[in-house]
């Protein structure tokens, strides 16, 4: 546990030692912003409820965005820069090694999380809204964060460069979002399945309504797990 | 090809081809044939593997061995649970489910390993000193993810079938609007509310809450909670066949609503409880409406004429009853002459070719003012309806209504302008199965004669075509009018075919009909909207919006940026 937490204070400074971390928080941030003032508040008739549901929705975009954002760099830069040499020679599992760095840009998407806490606080203040709809909303997002995250980092342990890690990625979390349509398309029992594997609609909804579903977690600490597991045996391959 | 390399690949395409080919064009289930077909892979796989090990020599003979043994396993794990399947009655449930789970579990153990081992395989056939070591780790790495893949599908299948959800929103309760109380409080005898739910449902604690309310405002409501699964008896006298609904009895009168059971739709149903409740209770507290037909001047009656079936007005009668009304018809040995039944709700003139007795207009006219509601069908051909069209300041005109832009094809093709069609109508509370079809359907009027209106009539229009659907410019000459000057309302039509079998097929002329008789009946949408948890509308000043804008978008995000980036420079400096 140590060295996963030294390896995760490791890329945490990377990331708040350079403009690349701010960089990311104030973009996801600005359009959180944006979206919440004329999405979610809108002409202001909305129902506090209702308003809080379109602000976790609208914030899941930035969200997955930002993760991979975060996650492309994680190996894949390292490999570019031929730093990863050192971890990989380095007495370390691959476990070690990926879950340090996921839980550094997990830390940071709970920073980003934690400082648009300022627009569920106004609707709290200002509507009719539980404390418990906020904190599932929250845990919804974070979870949404870490699947997306972890598929990133899955993507930037195969890429050789930050740009493909990115790319791929980026594609990997699109097709997922897009599950949902592709599913309307197939046939039974394929459509179930696809529908399953929809990373935010079939998902992500309970959570904005306040609603906790065994379901929905199951999937996503089961999808970031294995997306971690993959990135981790990808490591002790190369080793 | 010296050692056959790609004798393997082609194997399992060639095996997959076939399978998914069967499935795609032969529409063949994924079954039964999937799980032989799946076996006969894993064997072909195996003896192939086998075979192919056969052929190497030093180090990576072991690791092509390793391979063979991995889909020798796999090929008769899948045998042995082909054959436990083949006797289902033998297993509980519970076994043939994990029964089903373990052809694709070893399809995707045996398989995945393979493939990723023929790619190993031929990498080290190409080296003169094979590293068989990292080899076998990426062999480990693929059974380790396929492990993974299948755990994945194992717990989410386990978390679909075992799903719970908790509404911790706090948006999940309901209460009663004053009018739905006031509606309870003034019935006679008490109204009992029977929810058919499973015990524990999440719809259960807001619902009793809500009817909880609705009791400590009224004795007269009652709420009981039931199960249909365990109370099938009680379900049957109530007409329930599922849980999810609930039965508002009132004397021997019974409505039912439906409510959906699934928590993600919580909100929705609770926010139009209250409405359906008021509609619910209005519905079984209400005296019986009837509508009287009158006969003996020519009218079209409810038997089919004799020249043929189409001016009947059988179809009439059977949405007049699915309305909940009575129907009866009114002659002049029913004394009308004198004076129109009591329990009339409605009484309709249609098509009457020699004019009533002025007996009998005094009656109508006197059934009108009392609040009773007249549906006037008149003919070009028969009688005009002066008498009673007068006082309320309308005229039958001559002619017929044409309209070229929104004339109707007819069957066999062609069109005449006489026969138009109207999707566009001014709605109203009770306007509720034209309002609901949102335009897409069209009531159809053939041959109909326009009205005209004095400038100094008392009555009201109230439901009419619209202005750009059937006719451009005039809006009273649609040859149809609901009209009212309280509390009577009366319906005006200029041709009584529009009543009559033939238009009475067309879905929008059922529409309108329904419609009608919802109207006449004074049966207007409840104006009960649920409460729900008091929530509020996000209003704010627009002074307020703007600091809330940039104190969110711009002020804190950036304010604990720039902290951030002063607390490490000042900490460590940048790196």
């Amino acid at each position: 546990m140590r060295v996963v937490r030294a390896i995760c204070e490791r890329e945490l400074w990377g990331y708040l030692r350079t403009p690349m971390g701010y960089g990311v928080m104030l973009t996801v941030l600005l359009i959180d912003g944006i979206l919440f003032n004329v999405w979610a508040i809108g002409d202001g008739h909305r129902r506090s409820a209702e308003a809080l549901e379109v602000f976790f929705f609208v914030a899941s975009g930035p969200t997955v965005v930002a993760s991979v954002l975060l996650a492309m760099h994680l190996i894949a830069d390292e490999r570019q820069r031929g730093t990863l040499i050192i971890l990989e020679t380095a007495p370390l599992s691959g476990w070690q090694i990926v879950g340090g760095k996921f839980l550094a840009a997990l830390t940071i998407l709970g920073i980003i999380h934690l400082l648009s806490i300022t627009m569920p606080a106004l609707i709290y203040a200002y509507g009719r809204v539980s404390i418990m709809h906020i904190v599932m909303g929250y845990l919804g997002l974070t979870l949404l964060g870490a699947a997306t995250l972890a598929i990133a980092l899955c993507a930037s342990a195969f890429a050789q460069t930050s740009l493909i890690a990115a790319i791929t990625g980026g594609a990997l979390v699109v097709v997922l979002v897009c599950l949902h349509g592709v599913a309307q398309l197939a046939s039974p029992p394929m459509d179930s399945v696809l529908s399953y594997l929809s990373l935010i609609h079939e998902h992500y909804r309970p959570f904005m309504r306040g609603v906790l579903s065994i379901r929905a977690m199951a999937f996503y600490i089961s999808l970031t797990l294995l997306a971690l597991l993959v990135a981790a045996r990808r490591m002790e391959w190369r080793t | 090809m010296k050692h056959g390399h790609w004798i393997f690949p082609l194997v399992l395409t060639g095996l997959l081809t076939w399978l998914l080919g069967g499935r795609i064009f032969n529409e063949a289930p994924w079954s039964d044939g999937l799980v032989d077909v799946g076996g006969v892979i894993l064997l072909v796989a195996a003896l192939a593997s086998t075979w192919r090990a056969t052929l190497l020599r030093g180090p990576v003979q072991g690791f092509a061995a390793a391979v063979s043994g991995l889909l020798w396993v796999c090929g008769s794990a899948w045998i042995a649970s082909e054959l436990l399947y083949r006797s289902p009655e033998t297993w509980s449930p519970a076994v043939l489910v994990a029964l089903q789970w373990i052809w694709p579990a070893l399809l995707m153990i045996g398989l995945i390993p393979f493939c990723i081992g023929e790619v190993l395989l031929q990498r080290l056939l190409r080296h003169t000193e094979p590293d068989v070591g990292m080899s076998l780790r990426a062999l480990a790495s693929a059974m380790a993810i396929t492990m993974g893949i299948i755990t994945f599908g194992g717990i989410n299948r386990v978390a679909d079938l075992w799903d719970h959800q908790w509404d911790l929103s706090g948006q999940g309760s309901s209460l009663p609007s004053e009018s739905t109380m006031t509606l309870v409080h003034a019935l006679d005898t008490p109204v009992v509310f029977h929810g058919f739910f499973p015990p524990s449902h999440a719809l259960l604690r807001p619902l009793q809450s809500y009817f909880e309310a609705l009791q400590q405002a009224s004795s007269r409501a009652k709420w009981r909670v039931l199960d249909s699964a365990l109370e099938p008896s009680e379900a049957r006298t109530l007409d329930v066949h599922h849980n999810g609904v609930i039965a508002v009895t009132y004397g021997k009168r019974t409505e039912r609503i439906s409510l959906s059971l699934n928590p993600e739709d919580m909100r929705q149903v609770l926010r139009e409880l209250d409405a359906r409740v008021q509609t619910a209770v209005l519905s079984v507290s209400r005296p019986t409406r009837v509508l009287y037909v009158t006969a003996g001047h020519g009218e079209r009656t409810w038997a089919p004429n004799p020249e043929g079936q189409e001016s009947g007005l059988v179809l009439l009668r059977r949405i007049a009853e699915r309305s909940g009304m009575e129907t009866k018809q009114l002659t002049l040995l029913d004394g009308a002459s004198s004076t129109i039944p009591s329990d009339a709700t409605i009484v309709a003139i249609i098509g009457a070719t020699a004019a009533p007795l002025p007996a009998e207009i005094l009656a109508l006219q006197r059934f009108r003012a009392q609040g009773g509601s007249i549906i006037l069908a008149l003919e070009q051909e028969g009688w005009h309806g002066e008498e009673l069209l007068e006082p309320m300041g309308l005229t039958l005109q001559p002619g017929f209504i044409a309209n070229d832009r929104y004339q109707v094809t007819l069957p066999g093709g062609g069109g005449s302008p006489y026969v138009w069609g109207s999707s566009r109508t001014a709605l109203h509370p009770s306007t509720r199965a034209i309002g609901r079809s949102d335009g897409r359907l069209a009531m159809i009027a053939g041959n109909a004669a326009p009205f005209a209106m004095r400038d100094d009539a008392t009555l009201a229009p109230i439901v009419y075509p619209m202005p750009g659907s059937v006719v451009d410019n005039v809006v009273y000459e649609g040859g149809w009018i609901f009209a009212g000057d309280t509390p009577s309302r009366t319906m005006v039509l200029g041709d009584a075919d529009l009543l009559g079998n033939m238009w009475m097929r067309n879905p929008g002329n059922e529409a309108f009909a329904h419609d009608a008789f919802a109207w006449l009946s004074h049966d207007d949408q409840p104006s009960g909207s649920a409460d729900i948890s008091d929530d509020v509308a996000m209003i704010s000043r627009t002074g307020t919006r703007r600091r809330w804008f940039y104190g969110t978008t711009f002020g804190l995000p950036f304010a604990a940026c720039f902290l951030g980036l002063f607390y490490v420079r000042q900490t460590r400096g940048f790196g």
